[in-house]
């Protein structure tokens, strides 16, 4: 890579500057102190490489003379590509935008690999140094810069950071003897898990010394239970005895009364008791058979009473029909009389009902007449049939009216539509025609315009051929005529301005004046700058010259085109305004067709419309006709209907109507007379009956009775009813009485019959007994029951004690037990019982409660969730600690795989680098010293002397070790140049502490460097501009170019 | 068509493993996801008594390992007999032998079997499963009586009675298998000669079937995944034999928690956003697969493509895991992701570039050296010392372990070498 010129926009005391072209390998930049030579240094770096951010300390040489912050470098990469790389200050360093030779953009993505690759620190610390930076031994003392150094040509860039990586991770995975690491602190969360499992863990003893316990338990209260049971035993046997002590005593003492008393052999039972029952129940017979005497003798007097009236008894049905009609009898008596004034009137309004139907309407008529719903309807239908063909023909009368009058207004239409098409011009193109002569102007307008394009482009092919044809001295020569004019029509613009300003005291009208001819003078300044960027050189020329031919081939191909599409239009020649006028013809002749399209249209619309009304007005007469037929249909039918009926032929349906109405009425009062002469006719019937059954009863019982006076009559049959009454009440009495009389009877002799047996049954008890008197009876009954109170006592004891030993064996056993014990031994022996079941049981409830909790303690540990979590804790945590040894441990491999390679890589690597570097410093210092190396696992450097002596740059004086470093510099911009891009190596005052000897050397070297990389030099001082020029004469290189600032 | 009369209906279990836990987990688990994690064996326990009781079967049999003996577990011996007594009580026997995580002279609570368990000794024993017809079937089981028994033990029982149905019930390496350790070895011709009608195996914690018929060998498996390599489902054989002795084993899933790794391929996708979408698409298949199971997953990312970059500068394996879990680990059931990994590879032509001349194939040259010249080896083994040797820590490092960091030394040297100058 090679630069080939800077152009400053704004950067430190430059503006708008320009520098270059650098033809040489060497370009010395000579001059003053201030003159910009650090300012111009520092514009590559950050044009190249970004501009430092706002919080960067180094200089950020703002424009101080204008211009924008920034600007661009020229350079040739070393496959000959030209480059323009052009950077404004801005974020992020600035957005590099890069251009070709010919001004195409080259993606910015390209510019790290134009520049080998290298970082900004590389190319500053090797490439682009001042003399501070040469001094200082940065180079060595930055690690990420000597391994950039190191590892520049092994393709390790990341080498120390990805060092730096591992062991930064590492150290947070384990680090011996730390106790800040990951390692460590799982370590440490496993401990209480690890404490906690061991107390689980233990459970498992415990709960074997928990099972051995409780079987332990279970055995001691087997042998508890067994004790008990036994102990248990003789207290209930002590207690047996104490408990029958009470009833052994009753027993003796039972049978000593027994043998006292008299022996009776059998008494009934309960025999006072029985026998003073039977006489009370002798003296209640006695009482009852005296009331049965007193019922028969009061129902026999009643029996026998005579009955009065006797005779009506034989009359009681018709008695009863006699009571049952007599209420209605006087209803009817009282209604006759009103029903036959009612049915007189009926008949009146009957009568006239028929008079007004007419002279042949009778009440049978009236009943034949039909006034069914069918018939009705059968009407209803009739008269809507005659209404609806009546309405029907009126209306298809009317249609026919308006049917005939829009046949006459669609004639006019038509009339008129023909008229109208007439009278319009007749089109000479129809639509297809206009199409197609559109498409070819349009084909013509645009053939013209490739055509006019064509030739410009051939204009100016050519205009460039000349151009191009100039050599360098007519170029300045027109860069200063432009210069001249821009100079010229800037002072006419300054001058007018002030003119301006000052005759008429306006600024603005001045630098309305003023501005357009400094913007021309711009203008032709910058196109006289231009020139550079022009294609040049017979290459260029040529191709050029072939396009221009390519031109003129297509301008007269499309002008070949024109004449065929004028021949196709019908014109002489095509031209714009020819075209125009054509376009303009067809544009009216498309209007012309248009109305004439329109008003044939209009013309057939109305010829359709026309024959549609004609159509019209035909199928309205026919229509006419039709109704007209179903109308006199309609009549026929009807007046046929009425003849049917005998009715009037003049009659209408809705008169029919009316006499419906008319008949309905007629047959509701002729129905009414009938229904009032069948009632008065069953009022007469019914006071008839009631006369013909009261007479044969009066007459029977010579009663007097007028069947005329019906009042008279009712006060008779009143009281017949009455008397016919009484006599039913007596008749019962006596009936009853005699029934009364045959129980009361039997009743008597019942009682007697009680008695009896009462009295017998006495005696009978007396005589079981044994005694003939109930004196005797009641004494022999006291010795008897106490007898048997003695003997049911021995029974009782005898029981009880059973109860207590059980029958047969035992029961003797006891009795024995009890004829020889006493109380107070017996309490003895149960108090001694007691007391050693006592102490058993307190011995088996401690046993009890200690089976109990270990039986829950055993439950609880079965049950326990805590060693499952615990183990699956460790687990996790263990997991945790193998993940983070496998990290610690692949870093450490790669940390050792890494460290290795570049251990070896180093040794087989650096004697390249420092071969190179030892040349140019034994060259420098003119072979007072002769190696330069660095030990092995160290970034140390070390020079060793003529004398075989050696030493570190430190111990160096100061232009010696800037040679070193020069040297080293120079070692490695060899050894990168072999693997990257050739970087230009730009210096700033690096030889200023060089005495004159070894500074003739220096510049010697950098000449021999040149041959590969572009060097650009910074001084003040001319004798170092001296140097490079006599290196150069010496090794017979190209002079340097020598640029004064 | 004349259907055979099934003679014997069991349940075939192995490797219980009641109450050990889980293993590869490095995150720690939300609650509910960890009781879930600690209970699973359990469930699949329980899962395994209800299915015996369900399917109406005439017994269970279980062949070894039912818990680890060194972990002296209460809980996981009185959960196992709580369940042998619910099987007593439906009527239902059953068959136990142990293995060598469970040997006899192991560590044992004092519990009370139920009578209709029975429990194999240091000795084969034939054992009716039907007291009332001793000649429908018989098992023939033998237990470890300590845990490190290499005899093959198959040897022992000699010829089974050709009359019923017999069942061998053993905890064995079939083929001595290499991938697992080598207790009771036999090989599968010293089963066949033995006159075994259905060897109902255990030991081997995939499921397999190794001889279909004459006779029918199986290893159910675990009935619950404890590991990352114990993925997908599993369970136990429903094993039906008709009246001619034909043998048909059905799997049946019982565990409660499901083991899953997925593979994503980066390859086609152009943001961050369709690898969440892809993550959580495939989470979503996952928990409809497993149905009303949990799932533990382990996500690989795999392949190439615009997001390798962007993993590798940005480690989001975390984030990711924790988007997964955001989303899914609050479901019923739920499904934890533990671990995103991620395997990207960039291209990389490793023969190329260590026959180049640069620091990386030095850098691959001086790996390759390590992996030819085992005293380079072993210098990379001293180097790991300092923790493999402490006394925290201490792990043995086999070749194969060191083998396989050099490997991924390896890469992640190439990776620091080749990263962005970003």
């Amino acid at each position: 890579m090679r630069i080939r010129g800077l152009h400053v926009d704004g950067f430190g005391k430059f503006a708008d500057f320009d520098c270059g072209p650098f033809e040489q390998p060497v370009t010395v930049f000579l001059g003053a102190n201030e003159a910009g030579k650090s300012t111009l240094l520092a514009f590559i770096r950050r044009v190249l490489f970004g501009f430092p951010d706002g919080r960067s300390r180094s200089n950020p040489y703002p424009p101080m003379a204008g211009g924008r912050h920034g600007g661009s470098v020229t350079f040739v990469s070393d496959a000959g590509k030209v480059v323009t790389v052009r950077r404004f200050s801005g974020a992020g360093g600035g957005t590099p935008a890069l251009t070709s030779a010919a001004g195409a953009p080259i993606a910015a993505t390209e510019l790290p690999r134009l520049l080998g690759n290298h970082s900004r620190s590389v190319f500053e610390q090797v490439f682009a140094f001042t003399l501070d930076e040469l001094h200082d031994d940065a180079l060595l003392r930055d690690e990420s810069i000597n391994s950039q150094i190191y590892s520049a040509g092994m393709g390790a860039t990341k080498l120390p950071s990805a060092l730096g990586s591992l062991d930064q991770d590492k150290r947070g995975l384990f680090l011996k003897g730390g106790s800040k690491h990951a390692v460590h602190e799982v370590a440490e969360a496993i401990d209480p898990v690890d404490s906690r499992l061991r107390d689980v863990r233990d459970n498992a003893e415990r709960y074997g010394d928990l099972s051995s316990r409780l079987a332990q338990i279970e055995s001691e209260l087997g042998e508890l239970s067994e004790g008990r049971l036994r102990c248990g035993s003789e207290l209930r046997s002590y207690r047996d005895l104490e408990r029958a002590w009470e009833d052994w005593n009753n027993l003796r003492n039972a049978e000593r009364r027994l043998q006292d008393l008299p022996e009776i052999a059998e008494f009934p039972e309960n025999g006072v008791g029985r026998l003073e029952t039977l006489d009370e129940r002798a003296a209640a017979a006695r009482e009852e058979l005296d009331n049965a005497s007193r019922r028969v003798q009061s129902a026999r007097e009643i029996a026998e009473t005579p009955i009065e009236a006797a005779a009506i008894l034989q009359e009681s049905a018709a008695v009863s029909r006699i009571q049952r009609a007599r209420n209605s009898f006087d209803q009817s008596v009282r209604d006759l009389p009103q029903r036959r004034t009612e049915l007189s009137a009926m008949r009146s309004r009957l009568a006239k009902t028929l008079a007004e139907l007419g002279p042949d309407w009778t009440a049978e008529r009236l009943a034949e007449f039909d006034l069914s719903i069918a018939a009705r309807e059968e009407v209803s239908a009739h008269g809507d049939r005659l209404r609806t063909t009546s309405e029907d023909l009126g209306r298809l009368r009317s249609t026919t009216l308006q049917a005939r009058k829009a046949l006459e207004e669609a004639f006019d239409a038509v009339e008129g539509a023909r008229a109208e098409l007439h009278a319009a011009p007749q089109p000479e193109l129809d639509a297809d025609g206009i199409r197609a002569r559109r498409l070819s102007l349009r084909r013509a307008a645009q053939t013209l315009d490739e055509h006019a394009r064509a030739a410009d482009r051939a204009h100016d092919l050519r205009n460039q051929l000349d151009v191009a044809a100039q050599d360098a001295a007519p170029d300045q020569a027109r860069r200063g005529d432009s210069g001249a004019v821009a100079a010229i029509l800037a002072a006419f613009g300054i001058a007018g301005l002030f003119l301006i300003a000052a005759f008429l005291g306006d600024w603005a009208i001045g630098a309305t004046v003023a501005l357009p001819l400094l913007a021309a003078a711009a203008f032709v300044h910058f196109r006289a700058r231009r020139p550079e960027q022009l294609p040049a050189g017979d290459a260029i020329s040529a191709r050029i010259r072939h396009q221009a031919d390519d031109a003129d081939r297509r301008s007269n191909s499309l002008a070949e085109r024109l004449a065929a599409l004028a021949r196709e239009l019908g014109i002489a020649s095509i031209d714009i305004d020819t075209l125009n006028a054509e376009t303009d013809t067809l544009d009216r002749e498309e209007a012309r067709l248009a109305e004439w399209s329109n008003r044939n249209e209009t013309l057939t619309r109305a010829e359709t419309g026309l024959q549609r009304r004609r159509k019209e007005s035909e199928a309205s007469a026919k229509a006419v006709e039709d109704a007209e037929i179903t109308r006199k249909a309609a009549e026929d039918n009807w007046r046929q209907w009425l003849a049917e009926r005998k009715l009037q032929k003049t009659f209408s349906p809705r008169n029919i109507e009316v006499l419906e109405g008319r008949v309905d009425l007629g047959r509701n009062q002729s129905d009414e007379v009938g229904k009032m002469e069948a009632r008065i006719s069953d009022i007469q019937e019914d006071i008839d009956r009631f006369i013909a059954d009261v007479l044969p009863i009066t007459e029977a019982l010579d009663v007097e009775a007028d069947p005329k006076d019906h009042l008279k009559l009712a006060r008779t049959a009143d009281a017949l009813i009455e008397s016919h009454a009484e006599a039913e009440k007596q008749a019962r009495a006596r009936e009853a009485a005699r029934k009364e009389l045959g129980e009361a009877e039997e009743e008597l002799a019942s009682r007697e019959r009680r008695l009896k047996e009462v009295t017998e049954e006495r005696a009978a008890l007396l005589q079981v007994a044994g005694v003939d008197n109930a004196e005797e009876f009641r004494r022999r009954a006291t010795a008897f029951a106490e007898r048997e109170a003695w003997g049911k006592q021995l029974q009782t004891c005898a029981d009880n004690l059973r109860k207590i030993s059980g029958a047969g064996a035992d029961f003797e056993t006891l009795k024995q037990r009890l004829a020889t014990a006493n109380p107070t031994s017996i309490a003895e022996q149960i108090d001694r019982c007691e007391a050693e079941l006592k102490t058993l049981d307190g011995t088996r409830s401690e046993l009890d409660t200690e089976r109990g909790s270990v039986t829950a303690e055993r439950g609880r540990l079965l049950g326990e969730e805590a060693s499952s979590r615990l183990r699956a804790e460790r687990h996790r945590l263990r997991e945790q600690m193998d993940g983070h040894a496998r990290e610690w441990a692949v870093r450490t491999i790669a940390e050792n795989l890494l460290k290795e390679a570049r251990s070896r890589f180093e040794k087989e690597r650096q004697p390249d680098v420092l071969r190179h570097s030892e040349g140019y410093f034994r060259d420098m210092t003119g072979g007072r010293y002769q190696t330069v190396f660095s030990p092995l696992g160290s970034s140390e450097i070390h020079v060793t002397d003529d004398d075989g002596g050696s030493r570190q740059p430190a111990q160096l004086s100061r232009g010696t070790r800037e040679q070193l470093f020069l040297s080293l510099r120079f070692g490695l911009v060899r050894e990168l140049g072999e693997r990257s891009e050739r970087l230009p190596v730009i210096v700033d005052e690096a030889l200023v502490n060089f005495d004159a000897e070894r500074g003739a050397r220096a510049a010697r070297a950098f000449t021999e460097l040149a041959d590969q990389n572009q060097v650009l030099v910074f001084t003040c001082h001319q004798e170092i501009a001296d140097w490079f020029a006599n290196a150069a004469d010496e090794s017979g290189a190209r002079h340097p170019q020598i640029i004064s600032l | 068509m004349v259907t055979a009369m099934i003679r014997l209906r069991f349940i075939h279990a192995a490797d219980l493993h009641l109450d050990s836990p889980f293993k590869g987990l490095r995150a720690a688990a939300p609650d509910h996801v960890a009781s879930a994690l600690c209970d699973a064996t359990f469930q699949a326990y329980e899962n395994i008594v209800e299915l015996c009781i369900r399917e109406e079967v005439d017994a269970l049999l279980v062949a070894g390992d039912i818990y680890d003996g060194a972990d002296r577990s209460l809980r996981a011996q009185s959960k196992f007999v709580d369940g042998l007594d619910r099987l007593h009580g439906a009527g239902i026997r059953s068959f136990v032998c142990h293995g060598n995580h469970d040997p006899l002279d192991g560590w044992e609570a004092r519990l009370t079997y139920p009578p209709g368990c029975h429990r194999f000794g240091p000795d084969f024993e034939a054992v009716p499963v039907f007291s009332d017809a001793p000649d429908r079937a018989v098992v023939h089981g033998i237990s470890y009586p300590r845990r490190d028994v290499v005899e093959n033990l198959v040897h022992r029982l000699g010829r089974a009675d050709p009359g019923p149905f017999s069942i061998g019930l053993l905890h064995t390496n079939v083929g001595n298998n290499p991938e697992h350790a080598p207790y009771a070895p036999c090989s599968l011709d010293d089963l066949r000669e033995s006159g075994i009608d259905y060897w109902a195996l255990g030991h081997i914690h995939t499921r397999q079937i190794l001889n279909e018929r004459d006779p029918a060998v199986a290893y159910p498996g675990n009935p619950q995944g404890r590991h990352f390599n114990e993925t997908g489902p599993r369970g136990v054989y429903l094993v039906e034999v008709d009246d001619g002795g034909n043998v048909s084993p059905q799997f049946r899933a019982v565990d409660s928690v499901r083991w899953e790794r997925i593979a994503v391929a980066i390859d086609a996708m152009e943001t961050e956003q369709d690898l969440l979408d892809a993550l959580h698409e495939r989470m979503q298949g996952e928990w409809d697969d497993a149905g009303d199971r949990h799932i533990l997953v382990r996500v690989t990312l795999r392949g190439r493509g615009r997001l390798t970059d962007f993993l590798r500068r940005t480690h989001a394996e975390s984030d990711l895991a924790d988007q997964i879990n955001d989303a899914w680990v609050g479901r019923t059931p739920f499904l934890w992701c533990d671990r995103v990994e991620d395997e990207t590879r960039a291209a990389f032509d490793r023969a190329g570039r260590a026959a180049g001349s640069d620091f990386l194939a030095e850098v691959l040259r001086t790996a390759d050296q390590a992996r030819e010249d085992p005293a380079r080896l072993a210098r990379l083994r001293d180097g790991l010392a300092d923790l493999y040797q402490h006394h925290r820590f201490r792990r043995h490092l086999d070749d194969d372990d060191l083998l396989a960091l050099l490997e991924e030394a390896e890469m992640m040297a190439v990776n620091l070498l080749s990263e962005d100058d970003e």
